[in-house]
């Protein structure tokens, strides 16, 4: 992953890393520096559009950071560094999406109906659990954008207007739009299930 | 079932069959390929990841990246304490640097005991935040769980708000005070539990302005040692 840096640089994020483990220890703190100081900019810019807003995003990577700089010596080199730095930030977001979550509203009856269907007992025993029968209920009703909005958004709590702008939708209501055709199809596809007995 | 979400987060969480974060980065096997093609899970992941590493931008979007970049330059670099990952020194060799370091520990602890001690990886506080606000009470190891938190007073502030938290951020209480104290209700006091580090913070307002914040503190009820 080419961090997005301001000046081009022979470094590499293993030869920044190396340096970092191998430096004295006085000399430690400024070594983990110049190695996240590549990743501001990439990190900043992903945090922007995750929030919206620069304040939010500069105190969402400064979270970020401050984690990685705590867990630096956790990392192994098992993955690229730039992966690794991804996870710590994709899990600060969306803890903090998860804190900020909405209550139910009443458009979403249609995930209760399909939440509360009750597999019949074969189908569920054959897919060891309720959740197993969801998921592949989504898979049989949903296309691969809407199940990845609507894990997203019910999976991850992000919000709508984040995932419009992480996932670049560029139709006129975003992630919405999705959301509320994800809705429907689950609702019509519970329906079929309620009426005729299917199964997915 | 009061929150169908419940059961779709259920639903929609990662399997022991889902691709580890750090797969994603790297060229996939044909199993995992295979998975990725069904599950919802990891096609949302690999999504996020890839809103992550794409280069593609706006041009706001570099404005802020920038701007961000800047601002955690300002906030992060050469902020003193931030140094949690560092090894502890090697311990002294020769009976004259025993003798130092004992003396340097004597003087440490006397400086010390005027505070509270703090954590291994209390040291992130106070070090990027622009307006400076003393947490007093509790800080690091504890004896029994706080009934209270404490902070200095910051001069034009109409109000204080804190937080605890816990260690992974999940909010566990907040509230408002004008006064540089405040007692814990029962049900956080209860939540100290020996050996469960808690962080808190505590800003000072006026208005919705934000003059000052103390960054995050930490502090743990020790766990009772046996026989003592």
């Amino acid at each position: 992953m080419k961090p997005m840096d301001q000046t081009p640089s022979p470094e590499t994020d293993e030869k920044l890393f190396a340096a970092w483990r191998h430096a004295k220890p006085e000399q430690r703190r400024a070594a983990a520096d110049r190695l996240f100081a590549r990743y501001y900019e990439r990190v900043g810019g992903w945090c922007f559009r995750l929030t919206g807003e620069r304040e939010s995003a500069a105190d969402l990577a400064q979270d970020v950071f401050l984690k990685a700089h705590r867990h630096l010596d956790s990392f192994q080199g098992n993955s690229q560094f730039g992966t690794w730095l991804y996870s710590i930030a994709r899990n600060e977001a969306i803890n903090r999406s998860k804190r900020a979550a909405l209550p139910m509203d009443d458009s979403e009856e249609a995930l209760l109906d399909v939440a509360t269907l009750e597999p019949d007992p074969e189908q569920l025993a054959a897919r060891n659990s309720r959740a197993r029968w969801l998921q592949t209920f989504l898979a049989q009703t949903l296309d691969e954008k809407e199940r990845t909005v609507f894990t997203l958004h019910y999976g991850d709590e992000l919000p709508l207007d984040a995932i419009t702008r992480l996932l670049r939708l560029e139709n006129s209501s975003g992630a919405k739009a999705y959301i509320v055709s994800a809705k429907r199809k689950l609702a019509r596809a519970a329906q079929r299930i309620l009426a005729r007995g299917d199964r997915p | 079932m009061n929150d169908p979400r419940d059961a779709w987060r259920e639903a929609l969480a990662a399997t022991p069959d889902c691709l580890a974060l750090e797969r994603l980065g790297e060229p996939l096997t044909a199993a995992e390929r295979e998975h990725l093609d069904t599950c919802a899970r990891c096609q949302s992941e690999l999504a996020l990841f890839q809103s992550f590493t794409s280069d593609e931008a706006t041009p706001e979007e570099t404005r802020a990246g920038a701007w961000v970049a800047a601002e955690l330059h300002r906030r992060l670099d050469g902020a003193a304490n931030v140094t949690a990952f560092e090894p502890r020194r090697r311990a002294p060799r020769f009976a004259w640097a025993a003798a130092a370091a004992a003396v340097f520990v004597i003087v440490a602890g006397l400086w010390m005991e005027k505070r509270e001690p703090s954590l291994g990886d209390a040291g992130v506080t106070n070090v990027y935040r622009t307006g400076r606000l003393d947490a007093v009470a509790p800080l690091g190891d504890l004896a029994a769980a706080p009934r209270e938190l404490r902070w200095n007073a910051v001069a034009g502030a109409t109000a204080y708000t804190v937080e605890i938290t816990e260690v992974d951020r999940t909010l566990l209480w907040h509230s408002e005070t004008s006064a540089t104290r405040i007692v814990l209700p029962p049900n956080v006091v209860a939540q100290c539990a020996p050996g469960k580090t808690l962080l808190w913070d505590v800003a000072a307002r006026r208005g919705s302005d934000e003059l000052a914040s103390s960054g995050v503190q930490r502090f743990r009820v020790a766990v009772p040692v046996p026989g003592r």
